[in-house]
């Protein structure tokens, strides 16, 4: 029995992604949500949900300035799991045209993320929310770092295999002309190793960018994609799930993450497996959540995501090409970027990104993105072309 | 009133709820739920248990032991640590069980070379200088 196509995503669009952008946020975003429905061949009058947030972007501000109600369609703005969300409210017949925008300027993702309240230096300390691990000195790297020295004493994976990783997506984005980093060209293990420590055992090389940029995509009804401008790209599977707070609460245990949910719910909705899938785009912010979501989304099992990198299965030429305009390492993190994998796996299904980053004949790709202290939140999804 | 010549490190607001917690940092105890109605200990403090979901819950003073399940020592944080750098965050699994008491905090009074995952530790008490609340850090046993 052939899979349902539960929607489609119908247009996409980045703006410009670079460290430092002199616009608002909000001129970002407006700039994707139109250049997504213009990709579709739609207008904004044909706009009736969307899912945004972050700071100053919601589904409130969005219907004023757009000058009509909409659906809110989800909270998450993040990418495959905005698609679970887009289509559940679609095919609950909420909502027909949804686009997922996010976008920003002017916000770094760092240890100056704690801010204190106006220019002049409190002589009392600022006091946050009970749990908030900001009070010892938590940010997101050394989450991530714990979560990586973790895996090194359980599994015994090495910092040359995280930076594997690295130097993989590097190498993309030197294939990708829009990419931050690829006119850097590209890297070794050694340069990454060498690079500067971070948050031990996490170097500056094995950590995605902090930069501005904008991206949106439309998602629709498979059949009012069959009369859009562009290819349909059809949803055959997408699935999320939760497993803690943002940045407080630990779950148990590092294993197994909500991951081990999503993706195969999301494959077996579309019918495939591991082996059908040409094209992936995988969340990067650090190189070891790469190493954990593979093992985790069924690539390889739990503890083998070291050597599964380092055995070259996520580049160009790999049985699963991933994250091939390079990834939140070293394309773009935009703040809430688990999008920007789903703009890239919809482009190679539609066969219109540059000749040699493009993934010949893809046909089923496959998003996951996370988010949380660490491997919380999940999104994966299944997409695919005629 | 003093000048501070840098940001001061932010704290946690205690809540109602767990101010048993936050009261038995004061006297140096490290103090958890127990579910009494299955047994379990659970971290963070919840409004029910995770095992059985009762609400039937007593603060007791736990044993402030535990290994060091993970850590990061941290190169690169905000203006109001950069006098800690490199400081040494850690996570440490209690000794209480069934389920896995997860506890976030810093190792302190330990040589950056002598870390290790599975190391003993014990919580030790730091009154914040000025303020009315007591934070736990963990030291190697
Ligand atoms: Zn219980």
């Amino acid at each position: 029995m052939a899979p349902t196509k539960q929607a489609a995503i119908v247009g996409v669009y980045l703006t410009e992604q670079a460290v430092q952008i002199d616009r608002s946020s909000q001129s970002l975003q407006l700039e994707a949500l139109k250049g997504a429905l213009a990709d579709a061949g739609l207008e904004a009058k044909d706009l009736d949900g969307i899912i945004a947030t972050g700071g100053e972007s919601d589904a409130g501000r969005w219907s004023r300035q757009l000058g009509k109600p909409l659906v809110d369609a989800g909270k998450s703005c993040m990418g495959a799991t905005a698609v679970a969300e887009a289509v559940a409210h679609i095919n609950a017949g909420l909502c027909e045209v949804v686009v997922v925008v996010h976008g920003n300027s002017g916000f770094r993702i760092g240890p100056d993320q704690v801010r204190w309240s106006g220019s002049v230096v409190p002589d009392k300390a600022p006091r946050l929310d009970e749990w908030n691990a900001s009070v010892w000195g938590m940010y997101i790297i050394p989450w991530y770092a714990q979560m990586a020295r973790r895996h090194m004493y359980e599994f015994g994976t090495t910092s040359e295999q995280l930076a594997n990783v690295a130097v993989t997506f590097r190498h993309h984005a030197t294939l990708n002309p829009r990419s931050i980093m690829g006119k850097r060209g590209t890297i070794t293990i050694e340069d990454v190793l060498n690079s500067r420590m971070v948050c031990e055992p996490l170097h500056l090389l094995d950590c995605c960018l902090a930069n501005h940029g904008a991206y949106a995509f439309v998602v629709t009804t498979a059949e009012r994609a069959r009369n859009l401008k562009k290819k349909p790209v059809y949803v055959l599977g997408a699935a999320s799930a939760v497993w803690n707070s943002p940045y407080e609460d630990l779950t148990p245990n590092y294993y197994p993450s909500p991951a081990t949910i999503t993706g195969p719910k999301a494959m077996a909705q579309a019918g495939v497996t591991h082996d059908d899938l040409d094209v992936l785009g995988i969340y990067d912010c650090f190189t070891i959540t790469v190493v954990r979501l593979m093992e985790d989304l069924g690539f390889c099992k739990l503890g083998e995501g070291g050597s599964f990198v380092a055995e070259g299965n996520l580049t160009l030429n790999g049985k699963w090409p991933t994250n091939l305009d390079g990834g939140l390492l070293s394309h773009s993190h935009n703040g809430l970027p688990g999008g920007m994998h789903v703009v890239e796996v919809v482009r190679q299904l539609r066969g219109e990104v540059e000749p040699q980053r493009q993934v010949p004949n893809a046909k089923i790709g496959f998003c996951h993105d996370q988010g949380f202290a660490v491997l919380g939140r999940h999104g994966s999804c299944v997409l695919a072309v005629d | 009133m003093t000048t501070q010549q840098k940001p001061l490190k932010p704290l946690p607001t205690p809540s109602r709820e767990n101010k048993p917690f936050w009261d038995g940092l004061k006297q140096h105890e490290f103090r958890l739920q127990l579910c009494k109605a299955c047994g379990s200990y659970r971290w963070l403090p919840k409004p029910a248990c995770p095992n059985c979901l009762s609400e039937d819950t007593e603060w007791v003073k736990a044993s402030g032991e535990g290994t060091l399940w993970t850590y990061s020592t941290v190169y690169r944080a905000g203006p109001a640590f950069a006098d800690d750098i490199p400081f040494i965050t850690a996570i440490v699994e209690l000794k209480e069980k069934p389920l896995k008491c997860l506890v976030l905090s810093w190792l302190v009074n330990c040589k950056l070379e002598d870390v290790y995952v599975g190391m003993p530790v014990k919580v030790a008490f730091e009154a914040i200088p000025n303020e009315d609340i007591t934070l736990y850090k963990f030291v190697p046993a």
